[in-house]
């Protein structure tokens, strides 16, 4: 029983108030599934207050789309855990902090692994431009996806991308639940579930300057020329 | 005390990944699926499909088509295995391999299809089935959301390995739909039970 709650936890709403903070998914003693609901990720279930000078897309905007997302512009990007493989094929993890504490960082997310636009021009635009953006002073790329971390490698392999940009796994989906940017593809026959709306941002020492997000999986302005031009 | 053994068998782990695997697997204690044999595996899981898997080109040719599980089982002879991940190293390394290997004895006892599938989403199988080279052999199906192998109660909860809710490591042998032999694994890291040797000496 208590598998069919997780799962139909993995695929409810964004709106439900059980937010499952990172340290609960990451323990490194405790195996078992318990929430735990920190003050921290309760924050993100809440309208945040107005910020004087922060610009803000209210969720009733002009745009045709009613979705809005978590965060924006000025914003500290929320904590979370990402994994990965590292080259002797074991699960490492690294934070939201690791990638942006005190850094430049960019963070750019895909829809899906083995997916034609993330595979053919998001991914590879960041691995070409990725000199010209440590030359003005980027020291993270990482590329997001909801994609477990033998997925996540796996592609990196078959994209044949080595340190430029790190590929790291969403798993379970909560740093793009706790930031607004779920896709919701699960009554899509597609066979995608929910995953990430494709974005790219740049935050320094986490806190987001620049973010550009894509209505569901377009590629209009979130690849490494778009970015790099505002650098 | 199952918890507690399995804290202790985490903390002392070492940092393979399969071990976490098991050991988040250890917690969750199945003693059942809702498909024995006897069970038909069409009538356990009414309206759930399988895709295919395919890359997205074809997906958007074929208009993401789905196939319900009558299409896959009804009149035909069936070696049907489920595996936790596509690319996760046990699932690849040993239980594949074996399926694919053994093909052409499966086709000489009269088998139509030999079917794999995870809980992954179709372009991911596909790329994982193109890189073992099992494409020709086994016919790959991801079960994105999960619901064929929760209507069967084959699901096991590795969040703990970071891989959300997953697939049992399990092998069955169903003719026109009816499962005539069902095997699955204690933990998702071994393959004793659900390998291609078992299931070719129960068909």
């Amino acid at each position: 029983m208590a598998a069919s709650i997780t799962f139909s936890r993995l695929l409810t709403s964004p709106t439900t108030t059980h937010s499952l903070s990172a340290a609960a998914l990451f323990p490194p003693k405790s195996l078992s599934s318990k929430l735990s609901l920190s003050p921290f990720s309760l924050k993100f279930n809440h309208p945040k207050p107005l910020k004087p000078c922060t610009l803000r897309t209210p969720s009733y905007s002009t745009k045709s789309t009613t979705i809005s997302a978590t965060i924006a512009v000025g914003d500290k990007l929320p904590e979370a855990t990402f994994s990965y493989l590292d080259d002797a094929g074991e699960v490492k993890t690294t934070t939201v902090s690791d990638l942006t504490k005190g850094k430049k960082a960019i963070l750019f997310a895909v829809p899906g692994a083995f997916t034609p636009t993330c595979s053919q021009k998001h991914v590879p635009g960041f691995v070409e431009k990725s000199a010209e953006l440590k030359a003005k002073g980027v020291d993270t790329i990482a590329c997001i996806s909801v994609n477990d971390a033998f997925v996540m490698k796996a592609w990196k392999k078959d994209l044949k991308v080595n340190e430029e940009v790190l590929l790291l796994s969403d798993g379970n989906g909560t740093f793009t639940k706790a930031i607004g940017c779920e896709l919701d593809l699960s009554d899509k026959p597609v066979g995608l579930g929910v995953r990430s709306r494709r974005y790219a941002l740049l935050a320094e020492d986490g806190v987001v300057k620049v973010f550009n997000l894509e209505e569901g999986g377009a590629f209009t302005f979130s690849g490494a020329d778009d970015l790099l031009k505002l650098l | 005390m199952a918890l507690l053994m399995a804290k202790r068998a985490a903390a002392s782990s070492s940092s393979s990944a399969m071990k976490s695997v098991s050991a988040a697997a250890a917690i969750w204690m199945r003693s059942y699926a809702k498909v024995a044999v006897g069970t038909d595996i069409v009538s356990a899981a009414p309206n759930v499909s399988l895709q295919k898997a395919r890359t997205w080109d074809e997906g958007v040719s074929s208009k993401f088509s789905t196939t319900p599980l009558n299409h896959i089982f009804k009149d035909k002879k069936v070696v049907i295995f489920g595996l936790p991940g596509a690319y996760t190293g046990v699932c690849s390394n040993k239980h594949v391999p074996g399926y694919k290997e053994n093909i052409d004895k499966f086709k000489a006892k009269g088998i139509d299809s030999v079917i794999c599938v995870a809980v992954n989403d179709p372009y991911t199988m596909n790329a994982w089935a193109e890189k073992l080279e099992a494409n020709n052999a086994i016919e790959f199906y991801g079960d994105f959301d999960g619901s064929f192998h929760k209507s069967l109660d084959l699901v096991v909860d590795l969040s703990g390995a970071l891989l959300g809710t997953r697939s049992q490591r399990w092998s069955a042998y169903v003719v026109d739909g009816k499962v005539k032999a069902l095997n699955v694994e204690e933990a998702p890291s071994d393959v004793k039970v659900s390998g291609a040797d078992t299931i070719l000496g129960q068909i």
